[in-house]
């Protein structure tokens, strides 16, 4: 039998992921729209390190907030992010296998790869790939990145991105994420409906406009600042914290048409520039993992 | 010769449904093209694909190339013996670099002269050998709209390659691309059948395949997909929507298609069908069912991939999909509905239109002071008031939810919240249809106000894109200004609207604040590619396209109607040789210094010439009075009626006369013609064949 509740998905495919060498991280502390953007995901695809990665990244879109009133819909959602560098071969059968191990027979279910390539102009990223459907449902965004910070990557990573709410409600056969089982006596609803509430209304009407501007000015300097200092990670969380402050401001419809441009093309010089210094940094660490063989590939069972 | 069949597979990951079909005609397509070069004859070709394989199969190749007699050519024979017939150095020398000895030199007589020679035979080559050089340069070649790049090597392809059939008379062709070996194990359908199976021939692929639960036919899909379709449609009462687009892409999206029905709550029912129909067609890729009185049932058809849903389970996981997709419709449709449309105008202000142009707001003033303008000059003065209303409304529904939630319904939305609000229809209709056609065999606004806004907009768009300098180029046309362009002539066609150019244009740029003599200049030549364009399209001949353009198009439609005769007019006997005096004419007249200036009839002496005279006088009211009620068929054939006096004109007078004033006269005259028959069409262009 599969999982059934939200925390069993996540221990499964925890546990799916350990046996494929998968360093399990812990959720990036700084706010990000999605997985892509943690440092796990964004810098460790950068350079020719192998690396295997797998973790769950709560991500906050603050436009799609719906003060808890949409069935489908919210600021906050949880991604199980996964990266495999270099993508191997069976990276698909995978996929699917960890499907399985989530209980989800495929005979029985219509399952699709459509594809749908995945590009994030704040981050100068772009790969190739698919959306995953599951009766019709998307359930994860499956993508080999071609492109991060404005840097051609080599070798390529395979990303495999779970919506876990949606994958939640396909599993439990629901039509509200707020139905779902978090655990076996908490409901999805219990623990984040006010959250969706308070955000939602934070988001569209009371975030300080001024102060966020304000603060996307001093994040923007800090991570110049950081920058100068050859301090590449901590510049890097100051791209994110910039990232998240112009997603608010765009959800409290303060960016007019002429700034959204300029702005996002801000955010990503900062993140091409973050991109160029982490890999020369990894470069004068002479590649540390590149000799390591505790991300050696496992052959497909 | 023995022959032999080539059978090749690749196996790709889930190729994108448009890029397929392409990419299985390059495939077959590259081979016979290389196997040709090899002096390889082939016979039939056969190509057959999925999501996942792309398959060529090439039957009777010859296992062997046919050896070659190669002759290399030597010194010339006068160099290459002395005069006591003995060979020099330099046929010794090139006897010895082709390996052979001075005693197997022959003689070969060309155009130069006797020349020394050797006569070589060449072994063909085994074809499967060549084929392991061959095929991987030939999967290389296929061409994607966009492509990857996966493995350690530079090979980039649309999607990771993962494996490769190649068996030439059953045996496998080894070779390696992408770190990927061929070899003879296929793979079935990814649930329902065996991930490696052994073929050896393309009727046991095809075999191997139908075992393993994958169509590769695509045909045979679209058969089985349609009737289901069918079926399924007339089990609940209803008859199904046609969508050849969409069959065709379900087809290239599954290798073992079944059909499945599922239903929607009645009360969805509420909702517009332009809504539901694109929920469930352009974001779940189902089909719609209608009763018979074409409204639609609460029913789709959704296409699987699998052989059946036993179980039920995908059907009910497909109508919760749609529940939710639904109920944020509805959400949208009755959230929007409380802010009435109009009063959204101030908030385009924040919607970038495009970054040099400007915002939708703006883009809504410059219609708004094109429609005093045009609307009367093309005779709708009644509707202007309306058309300023639904300028107001047209671009408002970009800040709703539902547009942005389903962008296609952009103006759609727009007009069904205003006819929601009750205006006229002749405002609703005009912002529901502003965005049609949207292609060039697609449908034009049914409602004149609508017609007159779609065409204000894109010539705004068209307009503004030359302005700043984003004029397409080749294949480079990121705004779509040629489709628009295309647009606001399919408009102008089909609604018979007579209007010029050249006034459009220059109200556009005044929108603009620019009036740059070189802008319009551009936009008229681009005009006159998309006419070419559109005129070719409609099956017309090139010539009489040129023939109409090069005599002016400023009134597109006037220059369909002149094109229509002309084109009638070409088949017509006699009516090349018209065209090719008709060129003497013209020829005649450029070469001339000058225009021969007033024509004095005193001057006229041949009789020719007076007949050619009064031919020009009588037929001159008959083709002014045919253009002025556009009727160039009676035109064409007043111009035609000269035909025998110029052929007359031409065999007894000679133009280039001694005496100055005369021939200054004759030009005078033949200018006066070629003005007449230019003011309908330059039929100097026509081409005339001449039988070899």
């Amino acid at each position: 039998m599969g999982p059934k509740n939200v925390q069993q998905i996540i221990l499964t495919l925890e546990r799916f992921w350990d046996r494929q060498g998968c360093v399990l991280q812990q959720p990036y502390d700084v706010e990000v729209g999605a997985g892509t953007m943690a440092p796990e995901t964004f810098l460790r695809v950068l350079g020719p390190e192998p690396y295997r990665v797998a973790y769950v990244m709560p991500s906050r879109r603050p436009t799609d907030g719906r003060y808890g009133d949409n069935p489908n819909r919210v600021q906050k959602h949880h991604q199980y992010q996964v990266i495999l560098k270099p993508s191997p071969k069976n990276v698909q059968d995978l996929y699917l296998q960890s499907l399985s191990a989530l209980g989800i027979d495929l005979r029985e279910h219509d399952l699709r790869f459509e594809e749908d390539n995945w590009e994030s102009p704040t981050l100068g990223a772009w790969g190739i790939g698919w959306q995953v459907l599951l009766d019709g449902l998307e359930i994860t965004q499956f993508t080999y990145f071609q492109q991060a910070g404005g840097i051609d990557l080599e070798p390529i990573s395979a990303e495999i991105t779970y919506g876990l709410e949606r994958i939640g409600t396909f599993i439990a056969q629901v039509d509200s994420i707020y139905d779902l089982q978090w655990s076996d006596t908490v409901t999805y609803r219990d623990i984040r409906h006010r959250e969706e509430v308070e955000f939602s209304k934070y988001n569209f009407e009371a975030a300080n406009v001024d102060m966020l501007f304000k603060l996307f000015s001093l994040y923007e300097e800090e991570s110049k600042r950081s920058l100068n200092m050859d301090l590449v990670l901590p510049a890097y969380d100051y791209c994110l914290k910039c990232s998240h402050t112009f997603n608010l401001l765009d959800s409290r419809g303060a960016i007019s048409v002429t700034e959204r441009v300029g702005i996002i093309a801000r955010v990503r010089q900062l993140a091409c520039e973050v991109a160029r210094r982490y890999l020369a940094s990894r470069e004068k660490q002479g590649f540390p993992l590149l000799e390591s063989r505790k991300t050696s590939q496992p052959e497909p069972a | 010769m023995e022959k032999s069949e080539l059978v090749v597979e690749l196996g790709v990951e889930e190729i994108p449904a448009s890029m397929i079909e392409d990419a299985a005609r390059q495939l077959a397509e590259i081979l016979v093209e290389s196997l040709k070069t090899q002096r390889l004859p082939v016979g039939t070709v056969d190509r057959l694909y999925t999501p996942r394989r792309i398959i060529a199969a090439i039957r009777d190749i010859p296992v062997c190339q046919e050896d070659l007699v190669e002759s290399i050519v030597g010194p010339p024979k006068s160099v290459a013996y002395d005069s006591a017939g003995n060979p020099t150095r330099a046929a010794l020398a090139f006897a010895q670099k082709n390996g052979v000895t001075a005693s197997q030199l022959k003689f070969v007589q060309t155009p130069k002269g006797e020349y020394l020679s050797i006569e070589r035979k060449v072994r063909g080559m085994k074809t499967h050998k060549l084929l392991e050089a061959l095929l991987p340069s030939a999967i290389a070649k296929i061409q994607f709209p966009k492509t990857m790049h996966w493995t350690a090597d530079n090979f980039r392809f649309v999607r990771p390659l993962r494996w490769i059939v190649a068996l030439f008379g059953g045996k496998c062709v080894r070779f390696k691309i992408a770190d990927i070996a061929s070899s003879k194990f296929t793979v079935g359908h990814r649930f329902l059948g065996k991930s490696r199976i052994a073929v050896s021939s393309y009727d046991s692929l095809k075999n191997a395949l139908r075992e393993n639960s994958v169509l590769v036919d695509p045909q045979e899909r679209l058969v089985r997909i349609n009737a289901e379709l069918l079926r399924e449609a007339e089990a609940c009462g209803g008859r199904l929507l046609e969508d050849p687009e969409l069959l065709k892409t379900v087809v290239n999206l599954n290798e073992m298609p079944s059909v499945i029905r599922g239903s929607f709550e009645q009360r969805f029912l509420s909702l517009p069908s332009e809504i539901l129909i694109t929920v469930m067609r352009e974001h779940q890729k189902y089909f719609c069912v209608m009763n018979g009185k074409g409204e639609l049932l609460p029913v789709f058809l959704a296409v699987v991939n699998l052989q059946s849903d036993a179980k039920g389970l995908i059907r009910v996981g497909h109508e919760r999909v749609l529940r939710a997709r639904l109920a944020d419709a509805a959400f949208f449709w009755d959230t929007d509905r409380k802010t009435p449309l109009g009063d959204r105008e101030p908030s385009l202000k924040s919607v970038l239109f495009q970054e040099k142009l400007g915002s939708y707001f703006d883009k809504t003033q410059r219609l708004l002071a094109l429609l005093p303008k045009v609307t009367p000059i093309l005779g709708k003065g009644d509707l202007l008031a309306d058309l300023e209303r639904a300028a107001h409304l047209c671009k408002c529904d970009l800040i709703t939810e539902m547009v942005k939630e389903f962008t296609d319904l952009q103006g759609v939305v727009g007009g069904l919240y205003a006819r929601a609000e009750g205006f006229p229809e002749t405002v609703w209709r005009a912002v529901y249809e502003q965005y049609s056609p949207k292609s060039s065999t697609a449908a034009s606004p049914t409602s004149d106000t609508g017609a007159i806004l779609a065409l204000l907009d894109r010539l705004d768009t068209v307009c503004g894109c030359f302005c700043v300098g984003l004029i397409p180029s080749g294949s480079g046309d990121p705004f779509a200004v040629r489709r628009q362009g295309n647009g606001i002539l399919k408009i102008v066609f089909d609604h018979r609207l007579s209007v010029s150019l050249d006034s459009l244009i220059d109200w556009s740029l005044q929108t603009y604040g620019r009036g740059s003599d070189q802008t319009a200049g551009e936009l008229r030549e681009f005009f006159e590619g998309r006419l070419r364009f559109l005129f070719e399209e409609m099956g017309f001949s090139y010539d009489c396209v040129n023939a109409i353009l090069a005599a002016g198009f400023d009134d597109p439609l006037d220059a369909l109607e002149r094109l229509r005769a002309l084109q009638a007019m070409r088949e017509a006997p006699d009516f090349l040789s018209l065209a090719s005096n008709f060129k003497r004419i013209v020829n005649i007249v450029s070469q001339a210094a000058q225009d021969g200036g007033e024509l004095q009839e005193a001057l006229l002496q041949e009789p020719a010439e007076r007949a050619l005279w009064q031919g020009y006088l009588r037929i001159l009211p008959e083709v002014q009075a045919a253009r002025k009620s556009h009727d160039y068929g009676a035109a064409l054939r007043a111009l035609a009626s000269v035909r025998v006096v110029v052929d007359e004109f031409f065999k007894e007078v000679m133009v280039m006369a001694e005496d100055a004033a005369i021939r200054r006269n004759r030009v005078a005259l033949l200018t006066r013609i070629s003005r007449l028959f230019i003011s309908v069409a330059d039929i100097s262009r026509i081409v005339i064949e001449r039988s070899a």
